[in-house]
């Protein structure tokens, strides 16, 4: 029997993935708001093939139309994460020496990470930020366990080398 | 760990994502435009139907479904974009390339050299990955990179545009070779190779949405372009040809654009269709 999905479906699908989506959008594009435009296609997109969604395939096929949409985006800008950097607000009562050094600190770090190739630094993000497992990641991404500890061993070399003889 | 790498850790733990609106406020967006009805799928060319983002999607996935074929040394199978149409095509090595209008494209890379090796026939803007040799081949010329951003439009040998937008471009045109840096076009007209000139990203850009500038060029060259662009041959009388063109068109609609400059340069026309022929008589 075919079940129609309404408002109450999409609403769940929209609470739990929204924040994953828009996050994702972000790793590559590093513009949020293109990152929360797209967001909301994604999930328009969703709405209107909703019937026809395989919920086993739902999480796949959410990133697979966001990273769909943002190919086809207009020539995109060259890539400039910006995190909000929580560390640093909660320092206020640190010297100005500290607080200078860790500033600095988080700008190359944002850099480096925005110079990580794109596979790379989405999957490197969604695990360190977005807290997914590995497996979970290979589940989105359609690939191997293998691939995404391959990916991250990759992030982490490249951080590595600009890190470590940098400091 | 290294204490690098634990800073670069501990950093990374107080990272989060900026964000201009909060869920609910995304939510309440989202109900109004569902409720609106009026979602259209972004591409490219906005104007054109939905078809646009499915055929993106198709070549993309085209692109990707055809990995294997890099171990076979075989080429993968032509990528094409329709009139007034842009597909964005992902190359396995992560570079990236917006095929222009009717234009087609195949690839194929070497997995024991890493050469990437392009056959493009039309118009495309590459973004390329830096790692082996990257080379564009077309009918009249090569264009030889390792990693940088640059157009080429050859949908004849008759005319070869090279575009380069960041980086360092090496282009062999009828046996001839030239470098171009950043910002630095060369054109091939009709077997008259141009001198090397400015060109800005945005206007590289433009013409993937169809906007096109031209300074002082023959009706000629501009008629080949949208004949090329249009899929159309064009007959215009020989007087048209003494005749020189300075501005912008916007080529995305034929009717439109043939109104546009008949008007501009006082000139009628005609389409056949079965024949796939324009005609240009002055008025």
């Amino acid at each position: 029997m075919k079940v129609v999905k309404g408002t109450d479906w999409f609403k769940n699908t929209f609470d739990e993935y929204y924040e994953f989506i828009r996050n994702y959008l972000y790793y590559l594009s590093g513009d949020i708001e293109l990152a929360e435009d797209l967001t909301q296609d994604v999930f328009m997109k969703t709405w209107q093939l909703k019937d026809k969604i395989n919920d086993e395939t739902l999480k796949p096929l959410l990133f697979k139309i966001a990273r769909n949409l943002f190919l086809n985006t207009r020539k995109r800008k060259k890539l400039d994460l910006k995190f909000v950097n929580t560390n640093v607000q909660r320092s206020e009562n640190e010297s100005p020496e500290y607080l200078l050094e860790m500033k600095e600190f988080d700008w190359r770090l944002q850099k480096a990470l925005s110079a990580l190739p794109e596979q790379c630094r989405t999957i490197f993000l969604l695990n360190r930020i977005d807290d997914m497992k590995y497996q979970e990641i290979a589940d989105h991404f359609g690939v191997s366990i293998k691939a995404v500890e391959k990916q991250m061993s990759k992030a982490l070399k490249l951080l590595r080398e600009k890190f470590d003889y940098k400091m | 760990m290294h204490s690098a790498m634990n800073k670069v850790e501990q950093t990374l733990q107080g990272y989060a994502v900026p964000s201009l609106q909060t869920r609910d406020q995304a939510w309440e967006m989202l109900e109004h435009k569902i409720q609106r009805n009026d979602y259209r799928v972004k591409t490219r060319v906005a104007r054109l139907n939905g078809f646009v983002g499915f055929a993106s999607a198709a070549a993309v996935f085209f692109a990707i479904l055809y990995l294997g074929m890099f171990s076979t040394g075989k080429y993968s199978p032509e990528i094409s974009a329709g009139i007034a149409r842009v597909e964005t095509v992902e190359l396995p090595d992560g570079s990236q390339v917006w095929l222009n209008s009717n234009s087609n494209l195949k690839y194929h890379v070497n997995k024991f050299t890493g050469e990437r090796n392009i056959v493009l026939d039309g118009d495309a803007l590459f973004d390329v990955e830096k790692g082996g040799k990257f080379l564009v081949n077309f009918s009249g010329g090569t264009v030889k990179v390792k990693g940088t951003e640059f157009y080429v439009s050859a949908y004849t040998a008759d005319m070869i545009q090279v575009d380069c937008i960041d980086g360092l471009v090496e282009v062999s045109l009828n046996g001839s070779e030239y470098r171009l840096g950043k910002n630095t076009g060369i054109k091939m007209y009709r077997g008259s190779v141009s001198k090397p000139y400015a060109v800005s990203a945005s206007e590289v850009n433009e013409r993937l949405d169809g906007i096109f500038y031209w300074n002082s060029v023959t009706l000629q060259e501009v008629f080949d372009r949208i004949g090329y662009r249009f899929g159309y041959s064009i007959h215009p009388d020989a007087s048209l040809l003494r005749r020189n063109f300075s501005g912008r068109l916007e080529l995305n609609d034929l009717q439109e654009c043939l109104m546009v400059v008949s008007t501009a340069m006082r000139m009628d026309y005609t389409i056949n269709e079965e024949n796939k022929q324009i005609t240009f008589h002055a008025n």
